[in-house]
């Protein structure tokens, strides 16, 4: 079957697209075959700014494209590494393909745009780091402990957009942006961490979080065998609006996921967290209480 | 056409408020990230309480694009915001979608 090329170029317009001859293909194949320097960055993704922003390349009308050609890198999809087009071969050949049917003045402005030294595009866009935790006390306290695995939670959008501090705290990615006590059938409000008492009508975070089936203790970081969950925190907010949860990896540091923000393992200040009750966490500053998770914690 | 979401990015555990732009804003928000000049990616560290904006359906790939400080960011890409321009004409367009305590929040990181 041929493959259908789509330069992504318009924003209202349709954009243009041209199938590829069996030659052009095996051209295609051949050129992708060949790169070898693998990159983190994505082709797919860009802003939607006006003018040219790649080539999308499908097997089938109207599909989920199985390449994004932009700017230097062909992007073979989320489960394969994007590789580095350092002269941009791809991409001319790509609109090459097009032939006659492609507007002339349209071509000559892409043919100038792939000029663009592909080094510096990636100088642009290049300059994160992840540092890996190490110097953090109290490793391997909870036998249960989840690993601080960050791709698990950032790589897909729906994921980082639909879970909060709660659900990762609790290591349930359930995609349900969880609130503590709503499992357990009781509504909480967040002027204090436990509301005014268990006889009170007023139930905070912590009441909602033992209704789901998390535990109390006053007992970090006495040692939790297998079987007896890990070690979560809970922050209330100075503003008495909201509280933010943090949980205790199995290195021993602790990582948290601030809303529909990416998890990371470090604090305001970028420092890495050895432990939540001195950390800088912004408005979350009021240190509630330490709790304890595990996998049979329900949440909704 | 796919619709477009703004969220105002603000809490840990409670869901953040959002809305929905009229077509003639989603024209205009077009307009304004196409003059958008293209800056290196930083990582920050996280920032607590309000943390800008999040557009969702604007993206051909139904990725988010975030508004904050002066810094527009794809997945891919950060863009610079002069003046926090985009950022205010976006929060100009929550109409009574923030309630009044949560605008007071707002209004103070400005």
């Amino acid at each position: 079957m041929s493959l259908l090329v789509t330069m992504h170029v318009y924003s209202q317009r349709a954009n243009p697209s041209w199938f590829l001859s069996s030659a052009q293909e095996s051209r295609f194949n051949e050129l992708f075959r060949g790169l070898r320097e693998q990159t983190p960055l994505k082709a797919r993704g860009g802003l939607p700014i006006f003018g040219y922003r790649g080539f999308a390349v499908s097997q089938i009308p109207g599909s989920e494209p199985s390449f994004f050609v932009s700017r230097g890198i062909v992007d073979p999809g989320s489960h394969q590494a994007s590789l580095l087009d350092e002269n941009r071969s791809v991409e001319a050949f790509l609109l090459e393909s097009s032939g006659i049917g492609l507007d002339m003045d349209l071509k000559g402005e892409v043919d100038v745009v792939l000029q663009a030294p592909v080094k510096k595009l990636i100088e642009l866009r290049l300059g994160q780091a992840a540092g890996m935790p190490s110097g953090c006390p109290n490793a391997n306290t909870a036998a249960d402990a989840p690993s601080y695995d960050p791709a698990r939670w950032n790589a897909i959008s729906a994921v980082v957009g639909n879970n909060n501090c709660y659900n990762y705290a609790t290591n349930k990615p359930l995609n349900n942006y969880a609130t503590p006590g709503k499992a357990g059938g009781i509504n909480i409000t967040y002027t204090s961490c436990d509301g005014d008492g268990p006889e009170g009508p007023v139930k905070g975070p912590a009441e909602g979080a033992v209704a789901d089936g998390l535990k109390r203790t006053g007992n970090f970081p006495a040692k939790l065998d297998k079987g007896e969950g890990w070690y979560v925190a809970a922050l209330l907010s100075e503003k008495s609006d909201d509280c933010h949860w943090l949980r205790q990896d199995f290195s021993g540091c602790w990582s948290h996921k601030n809303g529909e923000d990416e998890v990371r393992n470090v604090d305001a200040d970028g420092r890495l967290i050895t432990d939540p009750r001195l950390g800088n966490f912004g408005k979350y500053s009021i240190f509630c209480r330490f709790m304890i998770a595990n996998i049979k914690v329900n949440i909704a | 056409m796919t619709p477009v979401w703004v969220k105002l990015n603000i809490f840990s555990t409670r869901p953040n408020p959002r809305w929905r732009l009229g077509p003639d804003q989603v024209r205009e928000l077009e307009s304004r990230i196409a003059k958008l000049k293209e800056i290196p990616r930083k990582e920050a560290p996280p920032v607590f309480g309000y943390r800008g904006l999040v557009i969702s359906g604007l993206m051909e790939t139904g990725g988010e694009v975030k508004v904050f400080k002066g810094t527009v960011e794809s997945e891919t890409d950060s863009f610079l915001d002069p003046g926090r321009n985009l950022e205010l004409w976006l929060l100009g367009t929550a109409g009574d979608a923030i309630a009044a305590d949560i605008w007071a929040t707002v209004r103070s990181e400005f």
